[in-house]
């Protein structure tokens, strides 16, 4: 039964559900005049490319890690080399600091091998770092590429419209319970189980690898919120009916229908039918009578 | 029977421990209908107080399998096996029984019609259940049309505006290289013939030459529907240009007038001619470029209307 | 143990006594209380399928209690959050109030969908034992064919049912059965019109597959569940050869009470095995998938397993469509229409074939071989598997691709190959593996019953009766 079924509350629990409602909002206020001292440590704040390209020591600081991490690939100046064997890469002009902060956060980049499929590995930059990274790229080209949306406040946006948009544009690569399947020869849509939420708001409005962008005329920060919303939603929500076998679908079904279901029925086919090797199934014959069950 | 040269003695105390066993079964048995009745009380009030999906799955399961294990031990430790033997006979009667009753058949058909006359009676009948099948046949017409124009035709027209699916008509400027979404016709949002997927390309990457169609400023526009079994192109592999069908994994080139790339589809996505009109929206030109959706066998390759 | 002559008083007796009185059943029923029933584990699968389909009828009723069979679109204000306020069609929201709000109701069809999966899965395996076992034999190529149509009947249930809840994936899987229709030569389109009362996605369909689901595919089944079960009961089980067991006998356990108490035993543990299933694992979370769209779909995307096999074919098929005359051929006319004609022809025929060209035998048989007693057979059998594991396996080519991190378009290339070349080899290697293991000349020395000649006749006993009332039909204590 679902846990959502709370429609028609106890007068205490609506009494509860108020003081819970006046709680949140309190909590609500505060963070939202506390945002400007949190926007300082920025954890997962919205960064400002443009803003980042303009500060010298950030481009500096950038300059130096291209130089050791992502030149080898991408080019002195990041303009792209042919990919031979191991190296090479595309340009980065106007990729934009979606793009990178993505790439960057989720490990993708840096790569050992060019040849390698794009995955997710730990984060190899500290979160300075990896701005100094966006400030130097975003400074290739500046104002290009797709900035690092705002998602600030998607724990309050509507999982509802969250999934009919996740259904509308993004189930066709990612599925119906965002696990990822291979979409192509190369490539496999990323399963969204451990992604961040910043990471969902960059990859939406990046396109990493083949995957489409989607830009703020057709998903506005408020669909994008709702989407990032639904899968975090998603993620934590249960399965009513059970064991859910990671929600891997009806291939998932299939095997275990004809392997547990089968399988058992198999078991206790075998046990009954062949009672004749029973041990235990008496088979003596009363001495007085010459037959056990014949009754006449 | 067969032990009967065994000591007496023997046999007794056999049977003796023969006895002691099918009581301890009994035993079993027992506790298994007991495990099914508390199991099944249990259900009953998992039921009352509001339910809960895994409780009573593994009550009814517990409450079945009890019963099923206690039959088991009944039949295989207390009744134990027993052998019977049945006689079998050929399927087919024996001949005198069968001559015997195509004879009576015969005698019986003989008594109703004369022999000349039968044949011929025998077709008519036949003749008129035919003809009876096929009048009864014609109801089944009734629950659907007839096929017209729909096979060929979809709802796009000439000036006629692109909207998404939530009905917001689109700019030429609202679509940005590898940006793609499902459009319709403004005036008939979900009509499913007339799915269309508008995919924004980089600079140079589209093939004109190999376009049928009209396209805005690096977007090009195709019917939605797979050529193959008719599910939605819904997966666009940006990077590449290319639409694959989830389904059977048909892929398309964008760039070049979505011919197959790959997979099972039998020819390219129908194309959507597209322009702006005054006010900067996305307009159609026209219908697609030929029909859409999965080929049929009078399917014709011409646009709509031709 | 009651070994009284003396007429007892349980209420059970009076109500026998009293229909005896009325339809005189103890004349003939007498015979049936020991009636044989070979004894092998194997011979129980058919069961496990007729028992499941007992539950897919009682979980069915519940269902039919509550599903709206109605395109008409409603806003959901039910339990689950997610799909709050949106439009809906009243089909798929009375799934999810089954699912949701009324009670034991995601048990019922969970239970319902396992139980169909099952259903599916047993009659497959009881039909490789029939297969390998020659059970299909004369005088029993009427059983096999009912029992083709049976699987046949079954996975269109199957495929009506899953189609009814107007969840995105039933919706999808009902497109591609409506493009598989149109591809029927000429008269596809008016085809699909007719079945769907209008062109895709059709105004009446849903109302249409729950009268196929609830009704006629039920009535198909029962009936022909009847007749299997009736012609099993005239011509008698086969068995496995040993023992007391003859071409002209049937040796086994006593209908009444070992059989009876096996299978109500037997029962109960399926009815045990899909609750736990019912209960305990999740199938088909249709409130994930949100509401049919025509414009949506999502990946992966799997019918159930028996239909595995169609999807698999679909997926491996070339791009074959060709156009002459002003007249194009389909894609998936083949691959959709004419293969799996063409192999459920073959399976239908199989007695047939089997008795032309393979054991080139036109007796009648009681008695099973081993599936080493005719390689050939063994060998085209593990042929068939083969390929149909294979195409099976290709209806989820791009699950499998991203589990073993493998090209989507090579594991296809890969499977199309194998599907051409493995059945072959594994059909050989069953077959050299077979012949080695030797028969001693068992299907041979198998002495069947002279079917075909009229002399034979003379050699069989006078009448059923006198058989099953003589003294053998007696219950005898194994030693």
């Amino acid at each position: 039964m679902s846990t959502d079924a709370l429609r028609h509350p106890h007068p205490l629990v609506r009494l509860l559900l108020v003081g819970a409602a006046l709680i949140t909002a309190a909590v609500a206020l505060t963070a939202l005049f506390g945002a400007d001292a949190r926007a300082q440590d920025g954890e997962n704040s919205p960064e400002d490319g443009a803003e980042l390209a303009e500060d010298p020591e950030h481009v500096q600081r950038g300059a130096e890690l291209f130089g050791t991490h992502c030149a080898l690939c991408h080019g002195e100046e990041g303009r792209g080399l042919p990919i031979e064997g191991p190296r090479g890469g595309p340009s980065l002009e106007g990729v934009g600091p979606a793009s990178v902060d993505f790439m960057l956060r989720t490990g993708r980049m840096p790569m050992d091998n060019a040849q390698d499929r794009l995955r997710r590995h730990p984060q190899q930059f500290s979160d300075e770092d990896r701005r100094a990274l966006i400030a130097y790229v975003e400074q290739l080209a500046p104002g290009e590429g797709p900035e690092i949306p705002d998602i600030d406040g998607w724990e309050d946006a509507d999982p509802t419209r969250g999934l009919e948009l996740f259904t509308t544009n993004c189930a066709a690569c990612h599925g119906p319970t965002a696990q990822g399947v291979a979409v192509g020869q190369q490539d496999i849509s990323s399963s969204l189980d451990v992604t961040e939420p910043i990471e969902i708001a960059t990859a939406v409005r990046s396109g990493p690898g083949v995957m489409p962008r989607f830009t703020e005329e057709t998903l506005s920060e408020e669909d994008l919120q709702a989407v990032t919303a639904w899968v975090m939603d998603l993620r934590e929500r249960e399965a009513p009916g059970g064991w859910s076998f990671g929600r891997s679908g009806t291939v998932a079904e299939g095997l275990i229908a004809v392997v547990v279901g089968l399988g058992l029925l198999a078991l206790v086919m075998y046990l009954l039918g062949e009672s004749a090797r029973d041990e235990d199934a008496p088979t003596a014959e009363r001495p007085d009578a010459g037959d056990p069950h014949g009754q006449q | 029977m067969g032990s009967s040269e065994a000591p007496a003695s023997r046999r007794a105390e056999e049977w003796r421990r023969q006895r002691e066993r099918q009581d301890r079964a009994a035993r079993i048995a027992a506790i298994c209908f007991v495990v099914a009745i508390v199991a099944a009380l249990a259900l009953f009030v998992v039921y009352v107080t509001g339910g809960q999906t895994q409780l009573e799955g593994v009550l009814l399961a517990v409450a079945f399998g009890a019963v099923g294990a206690g039959l088991a031990v009944w039949v295989r430790r207390i009744i134990g096996p027993r052998e019977v033997v049945e006689e079998r006979y050929p399927m087919r009667s024996p001949q005198e029984t069968r001559d015997e009753f195509e004879a009576a058949y015969h005698d019986a058909l003989g008594e109703a019609t004369t022999t000349g006359r039968r044949r011929f009676l025998l077709r008519l009948l036949g003749g008129a259940g035919a003809s009876l099948g096929l009048a009864l046949l014609v109801p089944f017409r009734s629950l659907g049309p007839t096929p017209q124009d729909e096979m060929f035709t979809t709802t796009w027209r000439e000036g006629v505006r692109l909207a998404d699916t939530e009905g917001r008509e689109i700019q030429a400027a609202d679509i940005s290289p590898d940006e793609v979404i499902t459009v319709f016709p403004a005036d008939a949002i979900d009509d499913p013939s007339a799915q269309a997927i508008l995919v924004g390309t980089r600079e140079g990457q589209l093939e004109p030459d190999a376009l049928p169609g009209a396209t805005v400023e690096g977007m090009v526009c195709y019917s939605k529907i797979c050529t193959h079994a008719g599910c939605p192109v819904g997966l666009y592999r940006a990077a590449a240009g290319e639409l694959l069908c989830p389904c059977h994994q048909s892929t398309f080139d964008v760039h070049r007038a979505a011919a197959v790339v790959s997979g099972p589809a039998g020819r390219g996505l129908p194309q959507l001619p597209i322009g702006t009109d005054d006010e900067g929206y996305l307009i159609a030109l026209g219908d697609f470029s030929e029909p859409v959706g999965p080929s049929f066998w009078n399917l014709t390759h011409d646009a709509p209307g031709t | 143990m009651s070994s009284s002559q003396k007429a007892r008083q349980s209420p059970v007796d009076d109500l026998a006594r009293w229909l005896d009185d009325r339809l005189r059943l103890a004349e003939g029923g007498r015979k049936y209380l020991h009636k044989a029933f070979p004894a092998h584990w194997s011979f129980l699968l058919g069961e496990i399928a007729l028992f499941s389909l007992i539950v897919l009828f009682a979980t069915g009723v519940f269902l039919a209690l509550f599903y709206v069979p109605d395109h008409r679109l409603v806003v959901y204000d039910g339990p689950y959050v997610p799909l709050q306020g949106q439009e809906i069609s009243a089909a798929y929201e009375s799934t999810l109030r089954l699912s949701f709000e009324v009670r034991a109701g995601l048990l019922m069809r969970q239970i319902h969908h396992w139980a169909a999966l099952v259903f599916v899965a047993a009659i497959v395996v009881h039909m490789l034992r029939v297969f390998f076992t020659g059970a299909f034999r004369r005088p029993r190529e009427l059983n096999w064919v009912i029992g083709l149509a049976l699987l046949l009947l079954a996975i269109v249930a199957g495929f009506t049912g899953y189609s009814l809840p107007d969840d995105l994936l039933s919706g999808t899987g009902l497109r591609i059965g409506y493009s598989v229709l149109l591809s029927v030569p000429f008269v596809g389109p008016l085809l699909g019109f007719i079945g769907l009362g209008g062109e895709y996605p059709g105004t009446d369909t849903l109302g249409r597959l729950y009268l196929m689901h609830v009704l006629i595919i039920p009535a198909g089944l029962v009936g022909l569940v009847t007749a299997h079960l009736v012609i099993l009961m005239r011509q008698k089980h086969t068995q496995k050869p040993g023992g007391r067991a003859r071409q002209h006998n049937v040796v086994g356990e006593p209908l009444f009470p070992n059989q009876v108490m096996t299978s109500l035993s037997l029962f109960a543990f399926t009815v045990a095995v899909l609750a736990l299933l019912g209960g305990l694992f999740e199938i088909n979370p249709l409130w994930l998938y949100g509401p049919y769209e025509p414009f949506e779909v999502f990946a992966p995307m799997q019918p159930d397993w028996y239909m595995g096999w169609l999807e698999g074919l679909m997926r491996l098929w070339p791009a074959w469509e060709w156009t002459m005359f002003g007249v194009t051929i389909p894609a998936i006319f083949l691959p959709g229409v004419v293969v799996p004609g063409v192999l459920f022809g073959l399976a239908f025929a199989w007695p047939w074939i089997d008795r032309r060209w393979i054991a080139r035998d036109e007796r009648e048989h009681h008695l099973l071989v081993r599936p080493r007693d005719n390689p050939l057979r063994t060998g085209i059998g593990v042929a068939g598997i083969t390929f149909v594991a294979l195409i099976t396996l290709a209806g989820s080519n791009d699950v499998i691709a991203s589990d073993l991190g493998m090209g989507l378009q090579t594991l296809t290339w890969w499977l199309r190959v194998l599907t051409v070349v493995l059945p072959p080899l594994a059909g050989w290697v069953a077959y050299r593996i077979a012949a080695s293991l030797g028969t001693g000349g068992a299907e041979d020395a198998d002495p069947a019953s002279p079917g075909g000649d009229d002399e034979g006749d003379a050699a069989a006993p006078e009448s059923l009766e006198t058989g099953s009332d003589s003294p053998a039909g007696e219950g005898a204590a194994r030693s």
